[in-house]
C-alpha cells in the first residue's frame, strides 16, 4: 500500500469499473423484484412483495425449484463419493492408464456443455433410457466428478504419504486409515468443493438443456419465460435462485474462518 | 554388544536377535536399493544405519516397517516371520521423518491413536498417555494443536506417539534432520537418555555421521544397498575395513603405495626414498594407508616416518590450523595443528605416527 501515484488511482478506478460492470446488473435484477410496474423501467416507481407472492404460488415455479435443490444434492454427493474414490486412487495407487485418467477426467469440464449434453442424450437415446430427472443428474455427475477428483487429489498430494503410513504403522488397517486419518483431513476440501459443485450444477443450462424430459429445473424454466414474455416475476425467481447459490458459498466461508479460529485460538 | 568388524554383523547379537533380516534384496528398476542384506538387532540396543543418500538405508527402515516389500529375504521380529505382515499387524512403531503427526487431533489424541487402534480401555489409555508424554517432557502442552508445536515439539510429541504403544522396535527415520544445528545436539542427547529409560530398541536412520557416532551403541555403515561394516562407534572409526568407511566416518588422509617387510619391520613404501612403518597388518602388496588429520605431526627433521611436502595453504579454524600439504608424489593431505607458524608454499616433513596409521586394502 506504500505506493502512491497516478497509476495507483487509475488502477483503482479500473478495478472499481470492473466491480460496478459484474454488480450493478445483478443489484438491478434484485432491485426490480422489489417494483410494483410492470415493466423493469428506471426509476422505480413503487415497492410490492407481489411478484414473490407469484412466485410462491406457481406450482410450476416451486416444482422447478425442487428439481433443482433435488438435482444439485444428488449429483454433488454421488460426484464427490466417486471423485474422492477416483483422487485417492490416483494417489496412492500405481495402474495402467493412470496417466490417461488423470487427463480425460478434466474433459468434461473443458468440452462444451453442448457436446456433452447431445453426446449424453444420444447415448441415452440408444440404450433406452428415457429423459427424466435421473439423466439430468447423470449428466451433471459427469463434470462435476472432475470437480471432486482435481482438489483432491491436489490436496492428498499436498499431504503426502507419511500421515496415513503413519496410522497405519500405529495399528489403523487401511481402511481405517483412510476414516479416522485421510477423510478428517479431506474436510475442508470436499467442502470447498461440495459449494462448488452444487452451485455449478444449479445453474448449469446446456447439459440440462438436452436431458431435461418432462420437469425442468429453474434456469431451464427461466430461459422458457424467455418464449413467453419476461414478466417481473422473473426478476424475482432469479433473486431467489441468487441467494440459493449464494448461501453454500457464504456458509462454507463462515465454517472455514471459524475452523480456522479454533485453530489459532488452542 | 560391542563387536569388530564384521560386515552384516550377523554374528554381533548372540543367540536370539530381536530383528532380523535375512538376505533382504529390493531393486528399483536397474537400482540396487539393497543387495542381500543380514543384519540381527538385539534387544535395547540403539542401532543407527548410517549412510548417504540414496545408500539403500530408508528402503531398509521401509521393509522393516512393511511399506516396502523386498524382492528377497525376510525379516523376522521376535522370533516371528513378519516379512508378509501389513504394517498395521507389525510389534513396531516408527517416528517419521516430517513427524506425520495428524493436524485434525491435539496432542493427547495423536499419542493415544495407537492405543485406541489396539483397543485398549479409555481409562488405560488416558494413564498411559500422560505417562509417554511425560517422558518426552511434554505434559504441559497435552492440549495444544500441533500447528502450534514448535518442530523440537513436534519430534517430542512423534516420539511419545511411538513410545506410549510400548513397541518391541522403535524405527527412526532422519527425525532431526527438520532441526536446527543447535536443537539437533540436545535432542540426540534427548533420544539417547529416552531410548535408556525406556528400555525400547531403537533402529535410527541417518546420514549424519556425527549423530550416528554420539547416539549408538553399534552402526551399520550402508553404502550402495550393502552394509560396508557394522561395529561400535569406535571401531568405525578406529578401525575402518575399507576407505569408504575411513571416508565417510569422520575425516581422513589417503596415500597410496606398497606394504613390504622390510629388515623384518613392516613398512609402508610411498616412494623409494619415502617409507613409514606402520604395525603389522595381513594385507601386502598395493594398499591405502589411511591417517586423520589431527594425527599427523609436523616434523623438524626427515626423522623416522617422516615425508617431505610442500605446505599450499593453511586455514584459521579457531581451536585449530588446518594446513593443506601436497606430499611429493602430488597427492594432497590435510593437518590440523595448534597454530605454529607455517608458511605457504614451505618445505616440511610431516611425521606419520605408527599407532595411527590404518591401511586398508586397495581400491
Amino acid at each position: 500500500m506504500g505506493k502512491t501515484g497516478p497509476g495507483i488511482h487509475l488502477l483503482r478506478a479500473f478495478a472499481l469499473l470492473a466491480l460496478v460492470f459484474i454488480y450493478v446488473p445483478i443489484g438491478l435484477v434484485v432491485l426490480f423484484s422489489f417494483s410494483s410496474a410492470e415493466i423493469s423501467v428506471w426509476p422505480i416507481e413503487g415497492l410490492t412483495l407481489d411478484w414473490y407472492g407469484e412466485l410462491f404460488q406457481s406450482e410450476r415455479i416451486r416444482d422447478a425449484f425442487l428439481l433443482s435443490l433435488r438435482v444439485a444434492a444428488i449429483a454433488t454427493v454421488v460426484a464427490g463419493i466417486l471423485g474422492t474414490m477416483l483422487g485417492y486412487a490416483a494417489h496412492r495407487f500405481a495402474f495402467p492408464g493412470k496417466g490417461l485418467l488423470q487427463r480425460i477426467v478434466l474433459m468434461p469440464l473443458v468440452v462444451p456443455g453442448i457436446v456433452t449434453g447431445i453426446a449424453l442424450a444420444t447415448m441415452f437415446d440408444q440404450i433406452e433410457l428415457p429423459l427424466s430427472p435421473s439423466t439430468i443428474i447423470l449428466g451433471h455427475i459427469t463434470f462435476l466428478i472432475a470437480v471432486f477428483f482435481t482438489t483432491v487429489f491436489a490436496r492428498l498430494q499436498g499431504m503426502g504419504v507419511e500421515l496415513e503410513r503413519s496410522a497405519m504403522d500405529l495399528g489403523a488397517s487401511e481402511l481405517r486409515a483412510f476414516i479416522s486419518v485421510v477423510l478428517p483431513n479431506l474436510r475442508l476440501t470436499l467442502l470447498g468443493s461440495a459449494v462448488i459443485a452444487f452451485t455449478l450444477s444449479f445453474d448449469e443450462i446446456p447439459i440440462t438443456f438436452f436431458l431435461t424430459g418432462t420437469e425442468n429445473t429453474v434456469p431451464m424454466l427461466i430461459y422458457s419465460f424467455l418464449r413467453t414474455g419476461l414478466t417481473p416475476t422473473v426478476n424475482a425467481l432469479a433473486t431467489v435462485s441468487l441467494v440459493i447459490s449464494l448461501t453454500p458459498i457464504i456458509l462454507a466461508g463462515i465454517v472455514g474462518l471459524h475452523i480456522q479460529r479454533n485453530r489459532r485460538a488452542a | 554388544m560391542k563387536n569388530s568388524v564384521d560386515p552384516g554383523g550377523a554374528s554381533s547379537a548372540s543367540g536370539d536377535a530381536l530383528l532380523a533380516l535375512e538376505g533382504i534384496s529390493k531393486y528399483y528398476g536397474d537400482v540396487r536399493a539393497a543387495g542381500g542384506i543380514d543384519l540381527k538387532i538385539a534387544g535395547g540396543e540403539f542401532v543407527t544405519l548410517l549412510g548417504p543418500s540414496g545408500s539403500g538405508k530408508t528402503t531398509l527402515l521401509s521393509v522393516i516397517a512393511g511399506f516396502t516389500e523386498p524382492d528377497e529375504g525376510s525379516v523376522i521380529l521376535g522370533g516371528r516371520d513378519i516379512t508378509r505382515d501389513p504394517p498395521h499387524k507389525r510389534e513396531l512403531n516408527t517416528v517419521f521423518q516430517g513427524y506425520a503427526l495428524f493436524p485434525h487431533l491435539d496432542v493427547t489424541k495423536n499419542v493415544a491413536f495407537g492405543l485406541r487402534m489396539k483397543g485398549v480401555p479409555k481409562a488405560d489409555r488416558a494413564s498411559r498417555v500422560e505417562e509417554a508424554l511425560e517422558m518426552v517432557q511434554m505434559s504441559s502442552m497435552a492440549d495444544r494443536r500441533i500447528d502450534n508445536l514448535s518442530g523440537g515439539q513436534q519430534q517430542r510429541v512423534a516420539l511419545a506417539r511411538a513410545l506410549v504403544n510400548r513397541p518391541q522396535l522403535v524405527l527412526l527415520d532422519e527425525p532431526l534432520s527438520a532441526l536446527d544445528a543447535k536443537l539437533r545436539k540436545t535432542m540426540q542427547l534427548e533420544l539417547k537418555r529416552i531410548q535408556e529409560e525406556s528400555g525400547s530398541t531403537f533402529v535410527y536412520v541417518t546420514h549424519d555421521q556425527e549423530e550416528a557416532l554420539v547416539m549408538s551403541d553399534r552402526i551399520f555403515l550402508v553404502h550402495n544397498g550393502q552394509i560396508e561394516q557394522a561395529g561400535s562407534p569406535d571401531d568405525l572409526y578406529h578401525c575402518p575395513a575399507n576407505r569408504f568407511v575411513a571416508g565417510f566416518i569422520g575425516r581422513n588422509n589417503f596415500v597410496p603405495g606398497q606394504v613390504e617387510v622390510r629388515d623384518g619391520e613392516t613398512c609402508f613404501v610411498v616412494a623409494e626414498d619415502q617409507v613409514i612403518q606402520i604395525a603389522e597388518t595381513g594385507l601386502s602388496g598395493s594398499a591405502i594407508l589411511a591417517v586423520r588429520p589431527e594425527r599427523l605431526e609436523f616434523s623438524d627433521s626427515r626423522s623416522e616416518g617422516a615425508l617431505p611436502a610442500e605446505v599450499l595453504r593453511t586455514r584459521f579454524l579457531g581451536d585449530r590450523v588446518e594446513a593443506d600439504l601436497r606430499l611429493e608424489g602430488g597427492t594432497v593431505i590435510s593437518l590440523y595443528s595448534n597454530g605454529t607458524g607455517v608458511e605457504n608454499s614451505q618445505n616440511v616433513f610431516v611425521r606419520f605416527p605408527r599407532e595411527h596409521c590404518q591401511v586398508l586394502p586397495p581400491e
